[in-house]
């Protein structure tokens, strides 16, 4: 089934007033929820999965690649933006999670936590290398001018319907615009609070705060259990 | 309980502390329960945004990693009492890049993106314009990946930084930046090298609407130590008359 979906959705970081106002007027029709009950079951049926990885099975390392490199390539190529560069991070995290899975404790979150805790802080580490300044920073020029603020150009994504794409989405929508930006700002942006504060124009203190209240009402929201 | 730090589990769990801050929250986490759990809690919270922009990577990177899984030998469990994060040793291995290859594709999703565009009926003024901005686009990156680049900082109080690449060879400079304010009708930004001391006008510049800023512009800024932004009137000025907003250079 096709949806729609933004074509400026590729990384970016345009100010966030554009960006609201573009994704304010998506329209993705009827959302269904995912149930907590199926979420719990996928949460379990993926910690199986990594038992035995951590067993050094090849075959569930792959089963488990296919389920996650989508999350963890958009938040890499989301952060870095340079393609290049993204697809070595994500070759990076995929081998560390298969070195380390053995190590992997289930009892202190799921697996998806842990990978894409991972992925996120080897993103942002790297984007803060100096060389690699230079190259986001070239992959963001290029990447830009695609779509304008004014016009919101809409592609059909063949891509079957993300039900999680949408739940979180809608879950982001209920958040304030400053919590909203903040939030973005730091993890889809992979920017420090203090970037963060001088884009908003906001003290650092409110950056901290609102980052948190964001979070707080994101968990509760999507029904997230640690 | 450090309260100040108490409130960072956020800025932690979105990875928006400096390397220092970080070391200092997990010396924190160490001896708090309370911020421990709150994490774990905003983990599975930023795993779960992380679907809002999923991303199927090519093909070519799963036969890759699949090719070095079968070579890597995996750590043994951690003994009792070890941490188990995610923090290990780097592991290097990254297939080589054809960037070629890399640059046929990027090219190839630009002009699939104007398709795209036409499909839909976007008028043609506004294809136009997309495609010079394209063009430019072009032209500005290629500036910032010269070899010879030079990057260069503009930074001011309350203002966001404007990051300027020069490449002396091309004779070029690009200026890059986000989120600067927009200056009213009667003015713009102006652009100034001080070279002896004396500025001398290297370009006028305003912001895009969403408030980008993307030009390029010939200069030469051999033996300038100082650059400086002011505002100045519309068509701007021959000496500086107006605060300076940004610089690079000044201590």
């Amino acid at each position: 089934m096709a949806h729609l979906r933004l074509l400026d959705s590729a990384p970016d970081e345009r100010p966030v007033s554009s960006r609201m106002r573009v994704s304010g007027s998506e329209s993705f029709g009827k959302t269904a929820a995912v149930s907590d009950a199926g979420h719990a079951e996928r949460r379990s049926a993926r910690a199986d999965l990594m038992l035995r990885v951590a067993g050094g099975d090849q075959d569930a390392f792959a089963a488990l690649y296919d389920e996650m490199s989508p999350q963890v390539f958009g938040v890499v190529r989301r952060v870095l933006r340079d393609p290049a560069q993204s697809e070595e991070v994500l070759q990076e995290v995929m081998l560390e999670v298969w070195r380390t899975a053995p190590r992997f404790d289930p009892g202190k979150g799921s697996v998806s936590a842990w990978i894409i805790t991972m992925a996120h802080r080897r993103a942002v580490d790297r984007v803060r290398s100096e060389q690699s300044a230079r190259d986001r920073l070239e992959a963001d020029v290029r990447e830009q001018p695609i779509s304008t603020p004014d016009v919101a150009v809409v592609v059909v994504d063949e891509i079957d319907t993300n039900l999680d794409r949408e739940r979180v989405r809608k879950a982001i929508g209920t958040l304030t615009s400053l919590q909203r930006e903040s939030v973005e700002l730091a993890f889809y942006g992979g920017h420090t609070h203090a970037e963060v504060a001088t884009m908003l124009d906001i003290p650092l203190g409110t950056v901290k705060t609102r980052i948190r209240d964001g979070l707080i009402r994101l968990r509760d929201s999507l029904g997230v259990t640690s | 309980m450090n309260h100040e730090l108490h409130l960072w589990s956020g800025l932690y769990a979105t990875d928006a502390l400096d390397d220092a801050e970080r070391e200092a929250f997990e010396h924190h986490l160490d001896e708090c329960a309370d911020c421990r759990d709150e994490v774990a809690g905003f983990s599975e919270t930023t795993a779960e945004m992380s679907h809002a922009i999923s991303s199927t990577p090519p093909e070519s990177i799963r036969a890759a990693v699949l090719a070095q899984v079968a070579n890597t030998s995996q750590l043994p469990p951690a003994p009792a009492g070890e941490p188990t994060g995610p923090t290990g040793p780097t592991v290097p291995m990254v297939a080589p890049i054809d960037m070629a290859a890399r640059r046929r594709r990027r090219l190839t999703q630009l002009a699939a993106a104007a398709v795209v565009a036409l499909v839909i009926g976007i008028g043609g003024a506004q294809i136009a314009r997309l495609s010079q901005r394209a063009g430019d686009a072009e032209q500005i990156a290629s500036i910032i990946g010269s070899k010879d680049a030079q990057t260069m900082r503009l930074e001011g109080e309350g203002r966001a930084p404007v990051t300027m690449v020069w490449s002396p060879q091309r004779g070029e400079v690009a200026l890059v930046g986000e989120s600067l304010r927009p200056v009213d009708d009667s003015s713009v930004y102006e652009l100034w090298a001080v070279h002896d001391g004396t500025p001398a006008k290297v370009a006028l510049f305003e912001p895009n609407p969403d408030g980008s800023i993307r030009e390029r512009f010939p200069a030469d800024l051999s033996g300038v130590e100082v650059l400086g932004v002011t505002i100045e009137p519309r068509g701007g000025s021959e000496t500086p008359s107006g605060d300076m907003v940004l610089s690079y250079g000044v201590s």
